[in-house]
């Protein structure tokens, strides 16, 4: 089958989301088919990145890179919807992230195809095509059939990830510029306050998680102050954001940051699905908790039943103390 | 601000609490939806931050001639309507609730044409806001179909929004850029992301009393031109099957006589070693 992936690189992250692009295609060979020749991406960047520095670091053959003022997905769809329309592919893959998500949905819609937001994997069972994803906020899986091509997705969060082959033969490119193209008469200012780069969250090697069972903005401070002491990454759960405790950039889960560390030390989550998407690529999950009904004791690889307080306070005087030593 | 009265739509679903079900609620039956009539309604919180954020919007407004007209709708059963009362008593103008037989759950493409057959019998409409996605189906499609159904701009990932100069909005949103803050003109869709601080406020007992005398609107799909059978067939994808995700782990639980000594013996049996490495 055809099939092309589209990739917002005007966000920082673009790397890792086209490299999970392409460990999707590697790991789905057997539903999309072995047509390298169609091994083909459509980039849209910006001047925060060099086209040069984009097209170094992406992992395919031909790539189509189309120049933006910044991201706006009135203005993608609109070069999408042109540069596809003569002779669309069968599959489009999008990114996962936000623009992925919006992008997929809107370019079916257009197209008149099908689309599934958040994708694990695909399966063909005879000539059906079928998406599957977490649904329930995270309970269950469901596996969806495609009804119309072209078959439009945007992956799941926190897929693995084909590194680039550095060494790989020559890519074909082309260049569109569009950046002096008014995304729509709708937009009267726009300003970005850009992030500087991938969240750290996502790259941390230990990170701290914790809910809303801390109860307080005071105790989220000092728990944040304590995972620094330690020289982890500090999370939280979605509760905690809402309730102004933390900073949206600390958010872990289905809408937030999805983690990957050596250890994910949480304290005092229950562990609901949603919170548990952004932790579950973790090496080993510990867990302190004195619900034991608490979801998030079934799912970790060491638990302790106790005041995560004592427990934090207790680790955090054995580690100072063996550096003092 | 702005020189005319605006005509505001807040889009909401009422969904079962999630948080309540236990692992074993999650029964699966011949692959059917599960069963989850019989669990306590909440708004879905996505959506409850789109409406807290309207109530917010119309507080910047200084005059009561400027404030705009704050419409809710959502596309459910009766029991929704005790949410439709509550919006009513915290200053929402007119609620409607679309009474709907067919099960939405994964089918955001007859929802968005509900939503958008609603917008042009009722409307006009300057904004149309919604959250970004439903703690059920997960589908995160309704907003993104609505606005192409009604050939409007959409700004997902929305934290904020309020008026701007000359009838227009300013509207805050996280990208994957980072922070955007953009001026638009209406009409506009918004899909409310993770805005902080947006929990739907508590209405005063005397507002509760005020809002329980008021109508709420009873619309069919058919009386917004939806035909049941085009909503069904229309949706482009279907859902085949349902399966348990599996996140069990080995769960050691380290023992001891108090909080203090299970702590110790997590530090030396399994974190000290590799954080000294580290």
């Amino acid at each position: 089958m055809k099939y092309k992936a589209i990739i917002n690189a005007c966000s920082p992250a673009y790397k890792a989301r086209s490299e999970e692009i392409a460990y999707f295609i590697k790991a789905n060979r057997s539903v999309i088919g072995n047509a390298y020749e169609a091994d083909e991406a459509v980039v849209f960047y910006n001047d925060e990145h060099t086209g040069a520095e984009i097209e170094s670091c992406l992992p395919f053959k031909t790539i189509s890179m189309v120049k933006i003022k910044h991201y706006q997905p009135e203005l993608i769809l609109n070069i999408l919807e042109e540069s596809e329309c003569d002779s669309p592919a069968e599959i489009y893959i999008f990114s996962g992230d936000l623009a992925g998500n919006e992008l997929a949905a809107r370019f079916a819609w257009r197209f008149n195809g099908s689309s599934l937001v958040a994708v694990e994997n695909i399966t063909k069972e005879e000539d059906l095509f079928i998406g599957r994803k977490k649904v329930y906020s995270g309970n269950l899986h469901g596996s969806f059939l495609f009804r119309k091509k072209p078959y439009c997705f945007s992956l799941a969060r926190g897929l693995k990830r084909l590194e680039t082959d550095m060494d790989a033969e020559k890519k074909y490119l082309t260049f569109h510029d569009y950046s002096s193209t008014a995304p729509g008469a709708y937009l009267d200012n726009y300003m970005e306050s850009p992030k500087e780069e991938e969240n750290k969250l996502e790259s941390a090697s230990f990170v701290i998680a914790t809910g809303r069972g801390t109860g307080s903005s005071k105790e989220i401070s000092r728990l944040q102050n304590i995972a620094r002491e330690l020289g982890a990454e500090f999370g939280v759960s979605r509760p905690v954001v809402m309730n102004a405790w933390a900073p949206l950039d600390r958010l872990i889960g289905a809408s937030g940051a999805v983690i990957g560390p050596e250890v994910c030390l949480a304290l005092a989550v229950s562990g609901s699905p949603p919170f548990y998407y952004g932790i579950e690529k973790s090496k080993i999950i510990i867990a302190v908790n004195r619900d034991e009904h608490a979801p998030i004791l079934k799912a970790a690889d060491i638990v302790i039943i106790d005041d995560y307080k004592i427990v934090i306070d207790t680790l955090f005087k054995l580690l100072r103390d063996e550096k003092g030593a | 601000m702005g020189d005319k009265k605006m005509r505001v739509l807040i889009s909401f679903k009422v969904v079962p609490d999630l948080d309540l079900l236990r692992d074993k609620d999650w029964t699966i039956n011949n692959n059917l939806p599960v069963q989850t009539a019989y669990v306590k309604k909440v708004i879905n919180a996505y959506d409850e931050s789109a409406l807290e954020l309207a109530l917010k919007m119309v507080e910047r407004y200084k005059s009561d001639d400027q404030k705009p007209e704050l419409i809710a709708l959502t596309v459910g059963e009766t029991y929704a309507d005790i949410f439709l009362k509550k919006l009513l008593a915290l200053g929402f103008n007119k609620t409607y609730r679309v009474q709907n037989n067919l099960d939405l759950r994964f089918n955001p493409y007859a929802t968005a044409m509900i939503i958008s057959a609603f917008a042009k019998k009722y409307g006009p409409f300057d904004l149309i806001a919604m959250g970004m996605q439903s703690s059920d189906g997960d589908n995160a499609k309704t907003a993104l179909l609505t606005a192409e159904e009604l050939a409007w701009p959409c700004i997902t990932g929305v934290t904020g929004f309020e008026p701007a100069v000359a009838g227009l909005f300013a509207v805050s949103s996280i990208s994957d850029q980072g922070l955007v803050n953009q001026t638009v003109h209406p009409p506009c869709i918004l899909a409310v992301g993770n805005a902080p601080s947006s929990l739907l406020r508590v209405p005063t007992l005397r507002a509760i009393k005020t809002a329980a005398e008021k109508d709420i609107g009873l619309l069919s799909p058919e009386s917004l031109n939806c035909k049941p059978e085009t909503l069904a067939s229309g949706n482009d994808t279907e859902l085949r099957e349902l399966e348990a995700v599996n996140n069990t782990r080995d769960g050691i639980i380290i023992e001891g006589a108090t909080a203090e000594e299970k702590a110790r013996l997590l530090y030396e049996n399994h974190l000290k070693g590799w954080l000294n490495c580290r």
